[in-house]
């Protein structure tokens, strides 16, 4: 009995690496249509994946846990509006350009953690059902950053629309050449995004606190009762997150230097949760692993490239993005259900 | 006039023969008290009889038809109702709506008629002498108006017999007199009950006759008039067990463990104190508190008063992790609920608890843990391919030694094991008595509860015997056996006491 289940187990995770595949086949569309792919084509896909693919992380381990947050994209908004915010009241005051560069960087950091924090508190302590704690402050969230945006001066949002605008000058240079920089040809924000990704995979395979997202996910009784403290580990991760939120909201500062709070971030918790999910971590929890992450969110920067080589109309760009989410999906559930019914046949004989 | 006669019926299961040779006889207008210990066969009869399995051999006729190995629904045709022990109702439906579930009455255009069937409702409630009002939400209803409900869901559909499987485990004694007021005021009008109970003050009030089954066998059949609780109780328990000899006397060291007139959910006032190397049983019924005290020494449930002294310190706001750094360690029942971590391995399942503890240090040695994890393998005898193959790839009893070895590799002092033996075969259930007594012998210090009483006659120094909430009485390892223990479990001392008054 159990000598069959071992053969059976990694058969299974033979099928769990189905992200790569969908990367690799999406990446020759991708070399194909664009006819002729240079390296920086190639380098670009890590770029513009850093942001989301950060925000994806946290979402991942959110849902290994067995929950959800749906406020990630308004904690990006959120934080990087009043990051831009505080960089124009530091520049109007004449700060050092490391200093003020430094400082809107760890306000961007802190204040992920806060925002986190707020979710981790009513979800972990609280008790509310995640999916609610979240709906609400995705709302709250975003709706700070438009309010403001139009009752704020127009030197301190950089800007007389109602956007966002870091003021031009040495530390807006330095932040944008750092957000848009390169070490050995690779794109800076991207290699942050594949640190960050490492040592999240380090902490959720190799640590206590990493097996201990995955017992609550799988069972949280039972974790309970062997002496889990859920309700503090559910605070955490959702202020991890909040976290990694805040670091993908530095990232958007120094690649763009301009918030538009009413479209950055948008869809972006459901770009995060397809990456997870197309990434082969379980809806229901307990079950997963973050490296699926990193392959889902490069999938969808690919998509976008497709499409806009193809110079098809963008707005299709959703539909083929939720059709790819679906064939993933269908070959992740139907595939060992299938295997399944064969070996069952295989047996009757 | 016999209103059920089953006979000579015989029923296997995957080759155990559960029952032999049974018959059950039920006067039409009695209550028949339905008697034996868990795993008699009580509820397989009455699976059989309401269609729920069916029987290998033998015959069945109610109210004159041959109903052998009928379907649910021709039962529930025929007139027979099963009140379950665990209700079955929808808590989020009202009243009438719960009545008339399947079987609304409706118009011609398919819309409900309300109006007509709460009507209805409020007759036969007024019939039946019950107080609800067939609007409200059941689930703001009292256990004892969900089990009126119940029974009168089955006469509203004109059941004549009506098996009520252990209705009292959820009410008061004020409810307990109610519901007997209505079972008494139902057989007058002709109802015939088949009365499941463990509970002897409450089976000599209702009964008229009893049919005792031990083992899947028939044993005996009477007139409660005829009988005393003691006797009855000997019947059920039978004479002959298996009782080998692997218990030894330990000698025993400081009190590790001690409660003082601890309350909680569920039980109250217990006072037990538990010496280094002892071995304490403790049993009663299904919600006599025993498992609700381990839970409360594990801290978690809340203290509600009295107190809870581990190792000479007196725990105060105990908490899950507090009694986890003291050396305390609990074992839940329902493994597959409150154990079991379904998409870990087996090494993640075994460690969880260690890790809580070693937080300190964060990164998992996984040499080390593989190290610690053929040793506890060899020492248990956990019967696994690798470590790192799922925990649902083992058996029950190996699940089980994984568990206790997730403790173990806590370095408690004194393991809480509530049920440990629940669903496990029975060789894997002699390997555990064997491990609890190394365990002992070792120096550990065990709690343990469970409703098999040759478990724990096994296993104990003592026995407490919990009853609705208390303990009634402490036994010595000498004084436990399977009736002494039922009789003070099943309260049926009372009885005894108060007739030789």
């Amino acid at each position: 009995m159990s000598q069959e289940t071992t053969t059976r187990k990694t058969k299974i995770q033979l099928g769990q690496y189905i992200y790569i595949f969908i990367f690799i086949a999406l990446f020759i569309v991708y070399y194909l249509v664009s006819g002729q792919l240079k390296w920086t084509g190639v380098t670009n896909i890590l770029r513009h994946s850093a942001v989301v693919g950060t925000i994806s992380l946290g979402m991942g381990l959110i849902i290994i846990t067995g929950d959800i947050d749906l406020s990630v994209g308004a904690i990006l908004c959120c934080v990087s509006s009043f990051g831009c915010v505080l960089f124009n009241l530091m520049e109007l005051a004449g700060a050092a350009p490391a200093v003020n560069f430094a400082v809107t960087v760890l306000f961007c950091l802190a204040a992920g953690i806060v925002l986190g924090l707020i979710n981790g508190v009513l979800v972990g302590k609280v008790k509310l059902p995640a999916f609610i704690v979240t709906l609400a402050t995705q709302l709250i969230y975003r709706s700070a950053a438009q309010y403001a945006s139009r009752i704020l001066p127009a030197e301190v949002k950089g800007i007389s629309t109602n956007n966002y605008k870091m003021i031009q000058g040495a530390a807006r240079d330095a932040m944008y050449s750092f957000g848009n920089g390169q070490v050995l040809t690779l794109p800076i924000c991207g290699l942050i995004f594949v640190i960050i990704a490492v040592i999240l995979i380090y902490v959720a395979t190799s640590t206590k606190y990493g097996k201990k997202l995955y017992a609550i996910g799988s069972n949280a009784k039972a974790a309970h009762m062997a002496g889990v403290n859920v309700e503090n580990t559910r605070l955490s991760v959702f202020t991890l997150t909040g976290f990694l939120c805040g670091i993908a909201a530095a990232m958007w500062l120094c690649m763009q230097s301009n918030v538009d709070p009413a479209t950055t971030g948008v869809n972006n918790e459901m770009f995060a949760i397809a990456a997870v999910v197309l990434g082969g971590i379980s809806m229901a929890g307990g079950k997963g692993s973050l490296v699926g992450v990193i392959f889902g969110a490069l999938s969808y920067t690919v998509i976008d490239k497709i499409i806009a080589a193809l110079n098809v109309d963008s707005l299709i760009n959703n539909a083929i993005k939720g059709i790819i989410l679906l064939v993933a999906i269908v070959i992740q559930v139907i595939g060992p259900q299938i295997r399944n019914r064969i070996a069952e046949k295989k047996k009757e004989k | 006039m016999n209103i059920l006669e089953m006979t000579n019926i015989d029923k296997a299961f995957v080759g155990v023969q559960v029952l032999n040779n049974v018959s059950l006889r039920v006067e039409k207008g009695e209550v028949h008290a339905l008697l034996g210990e868990n795993g008699a066969g009580k509820s397989t009869l009455m699976n059989i009889l309401t269609g729920v399995h069916k029987c290998d051999a033998g015959k069945v006729i109610f109210d004159g038809k041959d109903i052998t190995n009928c379907s649910i629904a021709e039962s529930d045709a025929a007139g027979i109702a099963f009140v379950h022990q665990e209700l079955n109702l929808f808590n989020d439906l009202r009243v009438y709506e719960n009545i008339f579930f399947g079987q609304e009455l409706v118009s011609r255009f398919g819309t409900l008629k309300k109006n007509e069937m709460i009507k209805k409702c409020y007759e036969v409630f007024a019939n039946m002498g019950v107080n609800i009002d067939p609007t409200v939400m059941v689930e703001n209803l009292s256990a004892s108006d969900k089990q009126t409900l119940e029974i009168a869901k089955a006469i509203f559909f004109d059941a004549k017999l009506l098996i009520l499987d252990e209705p009292t485990t959820a009410l008061t004694n004020e409810e307990i007199d109610h519901l007997f007021d209505l079972v008494n005021k139902l057989k007058s009008e002709g109802k015939t009950f088949i009365f499941i109970s463990h509970k002897m003050p409450e089976i000599f009030r209702l009964s008229d006759s009893y049919t005792v089954l031990r083992n899947g066998e028939f044993i005996q059949t009477g007139k409660i008039s005829e009988v005393t609780a003691q006797e009855v109780t000997s019947v059920m328990v039978g004479t002959s067990f298996d009782n080998a000899q692997v218990y030894k006397p330990r000698e025993l060291k400081e009190e590790v463990l001690k409660t003082d007139r601890l309350s909680g959910t569920g039980f109250s006032n217990v006072s037990l104190s538990v010496k280094k190397g002892e071995i304490l049983g403790i049993t009663g019924l299904q919600g006599s508190g025993a498992s609700e005290f381990l839970q409360c020494i594990f801290g978690e449930n809340p203290v509600l008063s009295g107190s809870i002294e581990i190792a000479g310190d007196r725990m105060k706001n105990l908490t899950i992790h507090d009694a986890m750094k003291k050396g305390v360690a609990f074992l839940p029942s329902n493994r597959k609920e409150n154990s079991v971590v379904p998409d870990g391995t087996i090494l993640e399942n075994m460690y969880i608890s260690e890790h809580e503890l070693s937080s300190a240090r964060p990164v998992i040695r996984k040499p080390d843990e593989y190290r610690k994890y053929d040793a506890q393998k060899a020492s248990l005898n956990i019967k696994a391919e690798s470590p790192d193959n799922l925990i649902l790839s083992l058996s029950g009893g190996n699940q089980q030694k994984v568990f206790f070895a997730r403790w173990l590799n806590t370095d408690a002092e004194i393991l809480l094991l509530d049920n440990p033996t629940q669903g496990i075969d029975v060789g894997a259930k002699a390997e555990i008595y064997k491990l609890i007594l190394t365990l002992a012998e070792s120096g550990k210090t065990v709690v343990v509860n469970s409703q098999e009483i040759p478990e724990l006659q096994k296993v104990s120094d003592r026995c407490a015997v919990f009853y609705s909430g208390e303990v009634v009485k402490i036994l010595s390892h000498e004084e436990i056996t399977e009736h002494t223990v039922m009789m003070y479990a099943t309260n049926a001392i009372e009885l005894e006491e108060a007739k030789e008054q």
